[in-house]
């Protein structure tokens, strides 16, 4: 059916009412122009060289970039999926290791506390273990900060 | 991939097993790195921009909805991660005064005899080009013509209706023309 505006009876001249259809022009360029859109614009097309022109260089810049092979090209280095797998694994590993750990300290806390041994010689050996991961926990909060005080953050808006 | 295949290896995938990510993303780096190249213009940083995109997927699968291609889901993370890096990186370089002075790298992707050496320096030009362009013409461009998607799987990515994308194809290919016949490449 001819939508009641076409106006295919009169031969416009080049280039007049040419921007109404610049969508139908890049469609059918894509080949996504159908049914009356499709007729009506093949209609225009026949009285006006500037589409036909226009039609032309855009099939041939689509040409020229389809050539280029870029739609999977190799990766450099190849496959990303080794830094995909440590990025996605880490913190699942994390999350074994942690929770593994802390049962572990739990258990040998209980182990020590009701295991048969003076009460000195516990209180000596729990705090030289308690000074030493003091000491330890104060380093890794010290490369924490370090890090997040990165000078790369700054770059993040 | 087929979908039953795929969508098998999804769920696994929600189920916190990351090992049936392997063949997902084996299937889809390339169209990936084509698409993030196309973008940022640097073969470096769309490796990256690859890696983050499926990282970032993994991390967010529950948003995705499985009616809908998986590649095209991922191809719009990765898209987004892309214009997020190019903002990032023009931010960055405010301070400079030749904004955005990455080299460009041309893809040559195979040995060329004489007929091939002149699509080559075609290639060359129009890939230039392309680099030239706006970010909004640049990407559209990517995704129509060398991802060879179609107006609807572009609007759904881009998130905005399909005239608006047809619009921008077409002044995105206009821009292409003008910016190849200033270089001397001339069209009938
Ligand atoms: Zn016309």
């Amino acid at each position: 059916m001819i939508p009641p505006h076409d106006n295919s009876g009169v031969i416009p001249t080049a280039g007049e009412g040419c921007s109404d259809y610049q969508e139908d022009l890049v469609r059918f360029v894509d080949g996504e122009l159908q049914g009356t859109d499709l007729r009506r614009f093949e209609q225009h097309l026949e009285t006006c060289t500037e589409c036909r022109r226009e039609v032309s260089v855009f099939q041939s810049l689509k040409g020229e970039l389809q050539a280029m092979g870029m739609k999977q090209p190799e990766i450099p280095g190849g496959s990303v999926w080794n830094d995909v797998n440590r990025k996605v694994a880490r913190p699942i590993g994390w999350i074994f290791t942690i929770t593994g750990f802390i049962m572990y300290l739990v258990y040998a806390i209980y182990t020590f506390v009701t295991s048969s041994g003076n009460l000195f010689e516990k209180l000596m050996i729990g705090l030289l273990v308690v000074g030493f991961v003091v000491l330890l926990a104060t380093v890794a909060w010290e490369r924490i900060v370090d890090y997040r005080t990165d000078p790369y953050k700054g770059v993040e808006k | 991939m087929v979908a039953e295949v795929e969508r098998e290896l999804l769920r696994k995938c929600r189920a916190g097993n990351w090992e049936a990510y392997e063949p997902i993303v084996r299937a889809y780096e390339g169209r990936l790195f084509g698409l993030a190249l196309g973008i940022v213009h640097n073969g470096d940083d769309a490796r990256d921009l690859v890696q983050d995109s499926f990282v970032r997927a993994f991390k967010s699968l529950e948003l995705y909805d499985s009616d809908r291609p998986f590649i095209a889901w991922i191809l719009g993370v990765c898209r987004n991660l892309c214009i997020d890096f190019l903002r990032r990186r023009k931010f960055s370089y405010s301070l400079d005064a030749d904004g955005e002075g990455q080299p460009i790298q041309v893809p040559d992707q195979r040995a060329r005899t004489d007929r091939e050496a002149v699509d080559g320096e075609t290639r060359t030009l129009i890939w230039e080009a392309l680099g030239g362009l706006s970010e909004d013409h640049r990407e559209v461009l990517v995704l129509k013509d060398m991802q060879e998607l179609e107006y609807c799987e572009i609007a759904q990515i881009l998130n905005v209706p399909q005239g608006t994308v047809a619009s921008r194809v077409y002044y995105a290919r206009r821009a292409l023309r003008e910016s190849l016949e200033n270089m001397g490449v001339d069209y009938p």
